[in-house]
């Protein structure tokens, strides 16, 4: 059994933690999107390997199995830097998830400690002397 | 008083004891192990590298004529072997090391949670308050199953990449001038394409490994996010109910 927890004594959630997600999304989807690349071209590699060395060599301009060949070796040179932005970004994601958790450990954590036990330690003293 | 919910980061609860869960009591203990078994990972990788990079020079230390004929060196065939095959593998046991650091971080993550948990429950206890906490919000349910499902995709890639090592190990047994001969439908070329179709996909299939495991990271930080907002908003209220104000304690048991 648990009660709806409430924030009404502590400032807003930072913008940090509505901008992360965005972050973290954006970067996992880079890299999936290099993954599906990928595997369009493993069925791209698996036509030109299907033809003999001496085929793949003879291929004529215009020919799928040139434009095949140009293909598995032009997409490789910049999905790998893509893949690279993918995981940037996510790190970009968990630093601005950091940042948020630093302003809230100012903001929020922080400051009501700094507010609230001195007040909890004056209180419990005068429980203490009155219990005397 | 107004009250706002915040839904995303969970409920509230009383502990029945003021002492982490037994999955952070266990990061306590796995971050370092995890750490270490990365790092031998890596620094192994490294030492593979210097030996792929020696059989490297070797290899092309040859004239292209000797080492593309048909009748090619024992040694330049066993180096294009040793070059070809572990260079499918040997990424993905890269990438499965800083995969293992990544854990660890998540371990860590996990255990300053524990701490969080235990540390606000006694606070609370020891200004005569019944101990609350946070039910877990969703992020502290999916980040250890994002970090286990990243390790699980890299260590998938890797074994993978094993097997498709091995057929890059029969291909480059062969010289060159006879993988280049290999005809349509052979066994040869049917394997020469395989390898290259695998490592094609298996390249950035490692990276999705990686990239839920950084998921699992931020959510990890958001967790400890809300654990932090919830203990600013907890001592004031104490503080508040110490001066007269109506303190929201728990209707229900302990947890």
């Amino acid at each position: 059994m648990s009660n709806p927890h409430r924030a009404d004594l502590i400032p807003a959630p930072p913008i940090q933690t509505r901008l992360y997600p965005v972050l973290i999304a954006v970067g996992f989807l880079i890299v999936l999107a290099a993954l599906i690349i990928g595997i369009a071209l493993a069925t791209t590699a698996a036509d030109v390997f299907e033809s003999s060395k001496a085929v793949r060599d003879a291929a004529v301009p215009g020919s799928s199995l040139l434009a095949d060949q140009s293909d598995l070796a032009s997409f490789p040179l910049w999905v790998q830097p893509l893949k690279f932005l993918g995981i940037g970004i996510l790190v970009t994601g968990i630093f601005t998830v950091f940042w948020g958790l630093l302003r809230s450990l100012r903001e929020a954590r922080g400051t009501a400690m700094l507010e609230a036990v001195p007040l909890l330690l004056r209180q419990s003293t005068g429980e203490t002397k009155g219990g005397e | 008083m107004t009250t706002i919910a915040e839904t995303l980061f969970g409920s509230r609860a009383v502990l029945a004891k003021a002492e982490p869960t037994m999955m952070q009591k266990v990061a306590r203990y796995m971050w370092v192990p995890m750490l270490l078994m990365g790092l031998m990972v890596v620094a192994a990788s490294l030492g593979l590298s210097i030996a792929v990079a020696d059989a490297t020079s070797n290899y092309f230390g040859l004239p292209a004529s000797v080492r593309e004929a048909a009748n090619a060196p024992a040694g330049a065939i066993d180096d294009r072997q040793f070059i070809e095959s572990t260079n499918v593998w040997l990424p993905g046991f890269q990438l499965l090391g800083i995969g293992l650091i990544l854990a660890a971080i998540t371990f860590s993550l996990a255990s300053i949670l524990g701490v969080f948990r235990a540390g606000g429950g006694r606070l609370q206890q020891a200004f005569g308050h019944e101990a609350q906490t946070l039910t877990p919000p969703i992020t502290a349910r999916l980040f250890p199953m994002l970090m286990m499902m990243g390790l699980v995709i890299l260590i998938v890639n890797l074994v993978i990449s094993a097997i498709i090592g091995g057929f890059a190990w029969d291909v480059y047994g062969h010289s060159i001038a006879e993988i280049n001969a290999a005809s349509e439908g052979s066994d040869l070329l049917g394997d020469l394409g395989t390898v290259n179709t695998y490592k094609t996909w298996l390249e950035p299939f490692k990276f999705v490994g990686i990239a839920f495991i950084l998921v699992g990271i931020s959510f990890a930080v958001h967790t400890i996010l809300q654990v932090i907002r919830f203990q600013g908003q907890r001592i004031r209220e104490l503080a508040l109910a110490g001066a007269g104000w109506p303190l929201l304690e728990s209707k229900g048991g302990a947890r």
